[in-house]
């Protein structure tokens, strides 16, 4: 059901979205998960405006198993490239679960760029929806040996093989076991590696290594819990978040960043990853930015 | 069609297929009307009709003329009464959109339907509510209802709705709604009901349900365990007997936890707030979603002292605490995926507000 997403933006094609949306259909967005048709014809006009300011919408990569299917889009203009990941749950047509999770700085910036003169504030967009309450509570983020943590293998949905949950366990070790090490043999073919649309391991970019140390050195007490694995033959979507203490003038906060990451297999090794991050509902709900 | 494949196709169906249901009758559903094919059509159908189409005199038709309705912050019984309540919540929110999330149910003695029913709420506060004046925000908010149904009327409701996540998107603060509502007195109907439920909670003394059907049983000892192990024991290393690696859980308040680790610090510092507290599990029921699927419906209670882990609250330390609660679990694979959690925090806080509970004897 990606294609009525990419109806909508390429197409501006309202109606076979409508059409696949239930009574009971939820839309996340901005971290505020949306109901109704008031709610969604919101989202879906705000969406129509976003694609006028970009040239190409462009599916990059995208997986599917069961009734689960999601897919990296690129929003592209001649000086911006902004990604963003939806996620569907459907069956015979009809969307249950619409999640998606916008590089929103990004889109902001662009967006404000093309806002009449005077109009500065580069990381707002009026019409971002304000995420949902949330309250966090302090937990102990050790792994304690006899403690249950969730691992690649719990969680992963879809048909893979025992090679394809190993290259995935040891990426999640990378990622949430602060592997340093484990970086290379599993990034040493990648041809594209983004975070929120800056493309990592470029020249005079951060290397993949230093991106992991900004994660652990800036997110103290870091704690990274998989929501979701989502894989078929060529492509895994990883839902996960980190809870975390940051730094602020007012001394810690404690947080909660969602991330999804899309990535692309070719001969069992990543070819293509794309984290998104959604930086204006980090900071509508945290009232400071991302560190990073 | 089996209950299995009803509980699916409550979950997929579009709105023009849940007015309209093209499934066949499965249930006898005796003394019903003959048009509802089973309990969950019942239910979603006249919530439909009283709610969005807004003709809340069909509550005449639904409602006992003597109908119980508990709420951890008021009490009503008479169809009246009901009626005059879903006007003015209809005034105060007037597109408030009831979306069927699910509907778990079983049929008890004597022809008697128990439901317990999910919803989500859309709505804007264009009118004075139960928390103060209008805002004209618009909050989503769960609520869930159990009710016992029979003869085509509910006879007795229980309504648990998570108020505190709903003031948030307000703009309202937990301490202004709770002060506005602690400002009207208590019936002595509903200070002796709480105070009794407290009482009975304490002393570990459960609602004496219905035995579930043989296939079921182990879903009950599921739930009563987790009660007992989680909440009476604060044996925090056994959520995992209990939950997925990564069961997603949502309670009162925006409070959202992932996984052991979250889920447990989560229940940590909300029990810290009664530290003595005891839960016992009031009803259950259960309805399967597939071969590896169940969901499970629990309404519970809690009572202790209260500790307030806000030093602004410390007036109220030690005073009695109880909360009327209900939970929805989806289970996979014999564990919690996902777990919905309600009470209302607006209540509890006007209750301590109120000092009610009262200690029997007191």
């Amino acid at each position: 059901m990606l294609h009525t997403i990419h109806q909508l933006l390429g197409k501006k094609d309202t109606k076979t979205l409508s059409r696949a949306l239930l009574h009971s259909s939820r839309w996340l967005l901005g971290e505020r998960l949306h109901y109704g048709p008031i709610q969604q014809r919101g989202l879906m006009a705000n969406w129509l405006d976003i694609t006028t300011r970009y040239e190409t919408v462009e599916l990059c990569a995208k997986v599917q198993s069961g009734d689960v299917e999601a897919g990296v889009f690129c929003l592209s203009s001649a000086s911006t490239n902004t990604y963003f990941i939806a996620q569907c749950e459907h069956r015979n047509g009809a969307i249950k679960q619409l999640l998606q999770w916008v590089d929103s700085a990004s889109l902001a910036a662009h967006y404000n760029t093309k806002e009449a003169s005077g109009y500065d504030n580069s990381m707002s967009l009026p019409f971002w929806p304000e995420p949902d309450p949330l309250q966090l509570s302090e937990f102990d983020p050790q792994l304690h040996l006899q403690t249950t943590h969730a691992g690649i293998c719990d969680v992963i949905e879809g048909d893979a093989s025992d090679a394809r949950k190993g290259m995935l366990s040891d990426w999640w070790q990378i990622w949430q076991g602060f592997d340093v090490a484990g970086i290379e043999s599993v990034y040493e073919t990648i041809d594209h590696f983004s975070v929120n649309s800056a493309v990592v391991k470029e020249s005079a970019s951060p290397s993949i290594v230093s991106w992991l140390a900004q994660l652990e050195g800036k997110l103290h007490r870091r704690y990274s819990q998989l929501e979701q694995v989502v894989t078929d033959e060529n492509s895994a979507l990883v839902r996960w978040r980190i809870d975390a203490d940051i730094k602020s003038e007012n001394g810690l906060i404690r947080v909660r960043i969602p991330i999804a990451s899309m990535l692309t297999f070719a001969q069992n090794k990543i070819e293509r990853e794309y984290w998104v991050i959604d930086a204006l509902a980090f900071e509508k709900r945290f009232a400071i930015p991302l560190p990073f | 069609m089996s209950e299995t494949s009803i509980a699916k196709t409550v979950y997929w169906q579009p709105l023009h297929d849940m007015l309209d249901p093209a499934r066949s009758k499965t249930q006898t559903l005796a003394g019903f009307d003959e048009e509802f094919v089973d309990l969950a059509d019942y239910i979603l159908r006249i919530t439909h009709r009283i709610w969005e189409q807004k003709n809340i005199g069909a509550c005449y038709d639904y409602y006992a003329d003597y109908c119980p309705v508990h709420t951890l912050g008021s009490y009503a019984d008479s169809v009246d009464v009901v009626v005059q309540n879903t006007l003015k919540t209809i005034a105060a929110f007037p597109d408030r959109s009831l979306i069927g999330e699910d509907v778990i149910y079983r049929k008890e003695a004597s022809e008697v339907y128990y439901s317990s029913h999910r919803i989500t709420s859309i709505m804007t506060n264009k009118g004075q509510s139960e928390f103060g004046p209008a805002t004209g925000k618009t909050g989503r908010v769960t609520t869930i209802a159990d009710c016992m149904c029979k003869d085509n009327k509910i006879f007795y409701e229980w309504l648990m709705r998570d108020n505190s996540f709903l003031i948030a998107q307000l703009g309202i603060s937990l301490d202004d709604a709770a002060a506005y509502q602690a400002k009207f007195p208590a019936s002595s109907t509903f200070t002796q009901w709480i105070t009794e439920e407290y009482a009975r909670t304490l002393a570990n003394d459960a609602s004496r349900w219905e035995a579930l059907p043989e296939q079921d049983k182990q879903w009950g000892d599921f739930a009563k365990s987790w009660a007992d192990q989680i909440f009476n024991k604060r044996m925090f290393n056994k959520l995992s007997d209990f939950y997925k690696p990564n069961a997603s859980v949502q309670w009162p308040g925006g409070r959202q936890a992932t996984g052991n680790a979250a889920i447990g610090g989560m229940l940590i510092k909300w029990l810290a707030s009664c530290p003595d507290a005891n839960m016992v599990v009031d009803h259950i029921c259960v309805t399967h979603y597939d071969d590896n699927r169940v969901n499970i419906a629990l309404r519970w209670g809690l009572a202790g002292h209260y500790n307030a882990t806000q030093s602004k609250y410390a007036q109220f330390n030690q005073q009695p605490h109880y909360i009327l609660g209900a939970s929805h679990f989806e289970i996979e694979d014999g564990v919690i995926a996902k777990e919905f959690t309600v009470f209302d925090e607006v209540a509890a806080l006007a209750n301590l507000m109120r000092k009610l509970p009262q200690e029997m004897g007191a």
